[in-house]
Formats: structure tokens, C-alpha cells, sequence
């Protein structure tokens, strides 16, 4: 059997791109793909600078009828998600889902679930322990930098919760003092300084649209943005889920993320403000 | 020519003098006395001599922080109380103000319009606050952070509001750390660059269905500059500092080129970096660039350039 592909992918044996999967002089074609035991893992890059759609087809030598075709296209958004403290993202306990169970109440890693929630439906989403945003490798940091300079990404959005939406304050405003770049979207849900305990309600320099959702049942809170802060152009919307209406008045910090209807209104926002996934 | 000159720089110059004291004058006049006997209880427990009394005096002044909802306000009664007249009163007043662990923007917010205060005692507390706060100056170790970054948070808010910065802010920033101030005010100083972004994006947003046509991040060319002679020049005065007089005759050239470079600037903080640099290092200075910024429009710049002349 052979795959044929379109211009904008190029087609490998493995991961980091050592192997390239041999071509017929056309360059669209495979050559036979040696499967074992009926089985043989092809890694599929984008390498196009602009972005589209294109299909890789699989086909029995000599008959042009396709057996399967499956259809890729380039990421045009990234979104970081950042974990409260102590939060893992990765699926703990082999559910599928980077969002688990963190106690026997009930109590769940609410921003993962919203995470997993937005990868589920197509989206780019790279999610991180909160300690992850200074962490010596930077992961985080370059991703974002790599996404837009790289592969062209027109939008980004970074959330976070507790702690994890301190590091995506500190994370919008270094993309901005170091690199000049505006993050379209920031979600700090129930933001915690990051590395500290008190509430992280610093606007973090520019951004284009900053959604802050708070409560303050809880001694671990987010808190109200000084207004007078936000440039013309951007926006920043804030809930503070204690006191305006038609919210959960009793939810704590450690709810906040769980709930329903928080995770709809971000769930919502990110999808009217990146546009493409 | 000359005359004309010295009178209307004199006249400008008593002009703030005034400006200032009046400001000082009716800080004063605004004791709250509610929050003042609240400050001289914590007063009071502070100067007894059991150091447990400290505990006593971390309630009261956790208490005073409590009564009052506007912590701008409790600052400045602190500051109005550091002015008092007894000799301890701008140490005390320190020491209150570090009790009340209050955020650092809220006193820098409060006490910056203060720190070229003519009341010494007054001037005294604001500068002991801030030094102890950011850690730097001339004795500046590079094993302990030095802290200009609330510092950059306050000067954006103010020029994002279209605000003044108090000049002996300014100074004090530039005196005490050049470097560090020059690259506080160029991460601080992008709100009309920014705005223009911000509004590009809001319109793309707004035709839905023009996907692709965001702008891509910009280099921010005159920042980046900015960025890079304070490098150069940094790099310089550190091989003077450390005595290594090979390398710093090699690096001084071009340090001398971007300070000449950074003279032209538009930013009056950029020109006043320049001028505070020459007015404390001898060998970069420029006679043609040091004369010009002399009869700098802002009144900052032209002083730090007149003092280096000096």
C-alpha cells in the first residue's frame, strides 16, 4: 500500500523527522510502505507557511480507489492553560482526560476539564503545572513565541486558575515586555499570585481581552482589576461570582473552577475570540 | 542673550520650589485625626522596650489597617505623622508603614510626589521607604535582587493615564540606578504604539471572516535600541567599576557613540539617562551633547546635564 499527500505535508517514519518516508519521482506519492504485523506509524508535519487543508490517502498499488483518507490542517490558535497549584495535566488516572478527580468530594481540576474540553473539539491546547511558567526550561514561554513567529499562528490565548492564573498574568506580560507580543485572550479564573498567596489583580500590561472571574468566599481568591488600567482597544471583563447576579453566590476557591456555568462563559469566549482553530 | 536666558531658567526653577512646598504645605494641613491616634498607638507600642510589645504593636497596626478601607489614606497620615515634631517621628513612621505590610504600589502611589519634599523630615521617611524597597543604589550587590520593576508599573499607569510623574521621582530613579531607570520607563513608555495595535486587532475582530490578516508581532525597533545601548553602556561602566582598564578602553568608544545616539532620543527619559551617565562618569562624557541637553525643554534633564557641566 502507498499514501499520496498533498504539497503542504511531508511524511516520516518517526517523530523528530530522522526518516523521511521515500517518495516516487512525482513527490506526492509513497513508495510501498513496509508494514509489519499490518502495522506501520507514519508522523505527518505541515510545513506550508500558509494556512489550509490537505488530505494523505491511503491505496493499494495499482488501484485508485482510496482505502482511507484523513484530512489535516494547520493550527491557525494556541491555547496555554495553566493548572492551580499542585494540579497535574497529565491523565492521572488513565480516563482519557487531562481534567481528574482531585478529592473523594467531588472536587475536580477544573481548568483541565475546560482544557481537555477545547482539545476534544479541535483545538491547540498545551496544558502545564503552573510551576511550569519560570521553570528553566521555558516550555511555555516558547511555545507561544514558536506559534506565532514559526508556524504563523494568528491568535493565542492563556488561562489559568489559582496560582496557574498569576503565571498567566506573568506569562501575557513577558510575551509583551520581551517579545511585543499582545495576547488576544488572557483567563485568569480565581487568580492566586503566582508563587505567593494573595490575590493576583494586577492587570498584566496588555492585553486584547482579559476575562477575570473571582470569588471571594474564600481566603485564596482572585480580585477586582483596576479599570482605569486597560488601554483603548482592549477589554477586560470581570465576574466576581460572589456578588453579581445570576452566578453561584457560594462558590469557593476551590470550586470556582468546577462550576458549570464558569466553565461555560470561558468555554464561550475563547471560541467568539480566536475564530480558527 | 545669556541674561535672558539665566532669568527665565531662575523663574522656572522657583516656580517648582514653590510648586512643591505649597504641595507639602497641604499635605500637612490634611491630618485625619481618627487615623493619627490609631498611628500613635502603634507608635506608642513600638517604643516600649520588651520586645514583646513588637506583637502588641503588629495588632494595633493589623487593627488600624482594618479600620480603614483606603489604604492610600493610611499612608499618607503616616507621612503626615513622620513630619511630626518629635526627633523619631520619620523612623517611627518607617517602622508603622512596615507593619502594615501594606502593597508596595499603594506607597509608592502615595509617597513618590514626596520624595524631593523640602520638609526633611518628611523627604527622610519617603527615601528611606523606597531605598529600602528596591534595594539598589551605588552599593548594589549582584547577589541580591534590586527591585525597579513596581517602580516601571507605577510610570505606566501614569502615562497610560496621561498623567505627570513627579520629578523627584524621576530623579530618584535616575540617580540611584540610570540603567535600571532608563529601562523602566522604555517597557514603561508604549502606550501610543500599544493602543494602535490593540485598536488594529479590535477592527480585524470586528470583519469577522478576514482571517489572517492580524498583524504580526512587531520588532519594536526604538525599544530594542533602547534595550541594547543601555547594555553597552552598562557593560562599560562595569569594566570601570571592576578596574579592568584594557576592556573598558575598548568598550568606552562605543558606549560614547550610543549615549551621543540616545541624546537625539524624543523620550525626555531617555536624554535624562544621558545626562545623569555623564554627570556621574567623568570619561563618557561629551562636551557638544552635555552643552545641547543643558537647554533641554524638560526641566529634569537640562538640571542633570548642568550639574555634570559643573
Amino acid at each position: 500500500m502507498v499514501l499520496t499527500k498533498n504539497s503542504e505535508l511531508s511524511l516520516f517514519f518517526d517523530h523528530d523527522k530522522e526518516t523521511p518516508v521515500p517518495l516516487e519521482a512525482v513527490g506526492t506519492t509513497t513508495l510501498p510502505l513496509p508494514f509489519v504485523n499490518d502495522t506501520v506509524t507514519v508522523w505527518v508535519e505541515w510545513t506550508s507557511t500558509t494556512h489550509s487543508s490537505a488530505n494523505v490517502n491511503l491505496f493499494e498499488v495499482g488501484n485508485p480507489s482510496a482505502i482511507d483518507s484523513v484530512r489535516f490542517h494547520s493550527f491557525e490558535s494556541l491555547i496555554i492553560a495553566f493548572g492551580g497549584n499542585t494540579q497535574n495535566p497529565a491523565d492521572t488516572n488513565g480516563d482519557g482526560s487531562i481534567g481528574d478527580a482531585i478529592d473523594s468530594f467531588g472536587n475536580r481540576e477544573g481548568l483541565f476539564d475546560i482544557a481537555q474540553f477545547m482539545y476534544d473539539t479541535g483545538w491547540d491546547v498545551l496544558a502545564f503545572d503552573e510551576e511550569d511558567v519560570d521553570a528553566s526550561d521555558d516550555i511555555p514561554y516558547n511555545e507561544v513565541i514558536k506559534a506565532r513567529q514559526q508556524r504563523f499562528v494568528q491568535k493565542h490565548a492563556i488561562i489559568g486558575y489559582s496560582q496557574g492564573g498569576g503565571a498567566a498574568h506573568d506569562l501575557i506580560e513577558r510575551l509583551w515586555n520581551d517579545n511585543d507580543i499582545i495576547t488576544d485572550i488572557g483567563v485568569m479564573l480565581d487568580a492566586v499570585d503566582h508563587d505567593g498567596a494573595f490575590a493576583e489583580n494586577d492587570w498584566p500590561d496588555v492585553a486584547f481581552y482579559l476575562l477575570s472571574i473571582y470569588q471571594t468566599n474564600s481566603f485564596l481568591r482572585g480580585g477586582d482589576i483596576d479599570n482605569f488600567e486597560v488601554l483603548p482597544g482592549a477589554t477586560l471583563e470581570e465576574i466576581n461570582t460572589t456578588t453579581d447576579p445570576g452566578w453561584n453566590h457560594t462558590l469557593s476557591h476551590s470550586q470556582i473552577d468546577d462550576d458549570i456555568n464558569v466553565g461555560s462563559l470561558i468555554i464561550a469566549r475563547l471560541n467568539q475570540l480566536l475564530l480558527e482553530r | 542673550m545669556r541674561c535672558f536666558l539665566m532669568y527665565v531658567t531662575a523663574s522656572a526653577m522657583c516656580v517648582t520650589c514653590a510648586a512643591q512646598e505649597s504641595s507639602v504645605e497641604k499635605l500637612l494641613e490634611q491630618s485625619e485625626p481618627a487615623i493619627q491616634t490609631w498611628i500613635g498607638k502603634v507608635s506608642d507600642a513600638l517604643n516600649q522596650s520588651d520586645p514583646k510589645n513588637n506583637i502588641v504593636a503588629q495588632k494595633v497596626a493589623a487593627n488600624l489597617n482594618e479600620a480603614f478601607a483606603d489604604k492610600h489614606e493610611i499612608v499618607k497620615q503616616v507621612a503626615i505623622f513622620a513630619a511630626g515634631p518629635d526627633e523619631q517621628q520619620p523612623l517611627t513612621a518607617l517602622a508603622v508603614l512596615q507593619l502594615l505590610n501594606l502593597p508596595p504600589n499603594i506607597v509608592i502611589e502615595t509617597l513618590a510626589p514626596y520624595l524631593n519634599a523640602d520638609n526633611i523630615k518628611l523627604r527622610s521617611f519617603v527615601l528611606d521607604w523606597f531605598q529600602n524597597h528596591d534595594n539598589g543604589g551605588s552599593d548594589e550587590s549582584p547577589l541580591q535582587p534590586v527591585n525597579y520593576a513596581d517602580y516601571a508599573d507605577y510610570v505606566r499607569k501614569r502615562l497610560n493615564r496621561n498623567e505627570d510623574i513627579p520629578n523627584g521621582f524621576v530623579e530618584y530613579l535616575f540617580e540611584r540606578s540610570p540603567g535600571r531607570a532608563l529601562l523602566a520607563f522604555n517597557r514603561a513608555d508604549r502606550r501610543g504604539e500599544t493602543v494602535d495595535r490593540l485598536q488594529e486587532m479590535r477592527r480585524e475582530l470586528e470583519q469577522r471572516g478576514n482571517i489572517g490578516k492580524l498583524p504580526q508581532p512587531k520588532a519594536g525597533v526604538g525599544q530594542s535600541d533602547i534595550f541594547l545601548a543601555e547594555h553597552m553602556i552598562s557593560n562599560a561602566i562595569w569594566f570601570k567599576k571592576h578596574h579592568f582598564d584594557h576592556q573598558f578602553q575598548d568598550a568606552l568608544p562605543a558606549a560614547k557613540q550610543q549615549l551621543s545616539k540616545l541624546s537625539e532620543q524624543q523620550q525626555w527619559w531617555v536624554r535624562l539617562y544621558v545626562a545623569e551617565i555623564m554627570r556621574r562618569y567623568r570619561e563618557f562624557r561629551q562636551t557638544e551633547v552635555l552643552e545641547k541637553l543643558s537647554h533641554d525643554s524638560n526641566a529634569v534633564v537640562s538640571k542633570s546635564a548642568k550639574s555634570a557641566i559643573d
